[in-house]
């Protein structure tokens, strides 16, 4: 064998960090040839392999243990590819040795461990990510579950017992967090009394008193007086959403009936105009084509009263499309009743609640909506 | 067992209300309707009600003369009958007690009165 076959197999041992081989075969070229020019450059070699190769184990060693991988998880370590080349061939010219310093070997290993770290991290965060991905969807779809149970169970107002048990055992077996519960329950609550409500204004005029049977929804419901007041906008918005608002014509002499009615006709949508007497009504019907009259029966002294408006009101055609309403009093009823009233005419008194009166409005307003919707 | 009510009145709105309403009651009970007189005789054959709430004024069959045609049936006598109408002159009050009728409930309804009716007659 001859110098260059050793250093070649020097080489072959050296890549495979095989370092007491690598070493016996540098000196067995040098013992053979001992002038040879690549006998030192293969010792350098070899030093700068045993050094990398040993400073690649300390690291791994070093940061595996606090990060406590698994065996599955053990990190690929890429063995750092021989910086230096060599043609051993004696025949063929050298190529210059390239040697990095220790400092950027080191510094690529742990670049590329940073690397593989950030990777880590990365997937990691994709994991927990997806996690809770999973843990949303499982509670969406238990809160759906429960809406439904509860939906059917609240329909006809608060469950009874067994009912109510029977939901609370949902609640366990779907591992629904209680003010998660608390909170789906009284939204669908509500939903149901403000479909009962619609309901039920909708048959108003079967009922005696509108007021008091929103009241028995309230205790069927169990709606508290504050859940009422919170969401008492939410369900007039929701009630007057369909009807039609225009103008209104309030023609009171009495100042505290007008600051007492206005001020909630505005509230859910009206333009309202008042009137202190009939023919100060008159004057302002010119300019306003009003949707609506609401007048007071009672008149000022020597003024026209709400009956003899009524009557003039009559006698205009173009007013033949705008609900008159009279605000009587209850000793009134019975004369207005022996009046022969027209459809869209109507009578309430004046000691009726505001939302009663607004029922009123809405119902003669609808019926003029439906009237003209069937002429055109 | 569920306790029976025939609610009888030609206005589909007044028997939805009515239905409505003993939905909302929570108690036991079943509501069965009909559209006049005759269907009401009709249907307790079919089906004995505990309690009838009967509209007065209807097509067909009145409700004056279904409850005389009632009350002269042996086997359906003893079902209580409430006049359910918007009348309310003393003369119609007087005329359906002296039919038979336990109650005369004057019309527009309110739903807790009209349940503690009910509620009076079915014992539920």
């Amino acid at each position: 064998m001859v110098a260059k076959d050793h250093l070649l197999a020097s080489d072959k041992y050296l890549k495979n960090n095989i370092f007491d081989k690598a070493r016996e075969e540098i000196q067995n070229a040098s013992q053979i040839d001992p002038t040879n020019p690549y006998i030192s450059a293969f010792e350098e070699r070899l030093r700068l392999f045993e050094e990398a190769y040993t400073k690649q184990h300390n690291n791994i060693n070093l940061q595996a243990a606090p990060q406590d991988y698994n065996a599955k998880d053990t990190m690929v370590i890429t063995r750092p590819q021989p910086v230096l080349s060599v043609n051993p061939t004696p025949a063929s010219p050298i190529e210059p040795v390239q040697v990095s310093s220790k400092e950027e070997l080191l510094t690529s290993t742990i670049m590329e461990m940073r690397q593989q770290i950030a990777e880590l991290n990365r997937a990691l965060k994709l994991e927990q990510v997806a996690r809770e991905e999973i843990v949303n969807q499982q509670l969406e779809a238990s809160v759906r579950q429960l809406r439904s149970a509860l939906e059917k169970a609240w329909q006809f107002g608060a469950p009874k017992n067994p009912e109510a048990e029977e939901l609370q055992r949902l609640v366990r077996i779907l591992n629904i967090p209680s003010e998660v519960e608390t909170s789906i329950t009284r939204e669908v609550k509500l939903m149901m009394y403000g479909k009962a409500v619609k309901e039920v204004i909708a048959k108003r005029k079967l009922l005696r008193s509108s007021s008091s049977t929103l009241e028995w929804l309230r205790k069927i419901y169990q709606i508290s007086i504050n859940e009422y007041l919170e969401y008492e906008s939410h369900f007039l918005t929701e009630l007057m959403t369909s009807q039609f608002r225009g103008t209104i014509l309030f023609v009171s002499p009495d100042v505290k009936l007008r600051g007492e009615f206005i001020p909630r006709f505005k509230e859910i949508g009206f333009a309202v105009a008042s009137a202190s007497s009939a023919e100060e009504a008159l004057e302002k019907v010119e300019k306003l084509n009003p949707s609506i009259v609401l007048c007071d029966t009672m008149s000022e002294k020597g003024g026209l009263s709400g009956f003899k408006f009524l009557h003039f009101w009559r006698t205009r055609s173009k007013n033949q499309t705008v609900p008159f309403i009279l605000l009587c009093e209850p000793s009134e009823e019975n004369q207005i009743r022996a009046s022969e009233l027209k459809d869209a005419e109507g009578f309430i008194p004046k000691t009726c609640e505001f939302d009663e009166i607004s029922i009123l409005v809405n119902e003669k307003l609808q019926y003029i909506r439906e009237y003209i919707g069937s002429l055109t | 067992m569920s306790k029976v009510v025939l609610v009888v009145d030609d206005d589909e709105d007044n028997r939805d209300l009515v239905k409505f309403v003993i939905a909302r009651s929570r108690l036991d009970i079943e509501c069965v309707v009909a559209v006049n007189g005759q269907e009401a005789i009709d249907s307790l054959k079919i089906k004995r009600p505990d309690l009838i709430l009967m509209d007065m004024q209807m097509p067909v069959m009145d409700g004056y003369m279904a409850v005389s045609v009632i009350k002269r049936d042996p086997l359906f006598r003893s079902i209580p009958i409430v006049a359910f109408t918007a009348q309310a002159r003393p003369e119609d009050i007087a005329r359906t007690r002296s039919l038979g009728c336990v109650e005369h409930y004057t019309k527009p309804m309110d739903p807790e009165e009209l349940l503690n009716t009910i509620q009076k007659y079915i014992g539920s």
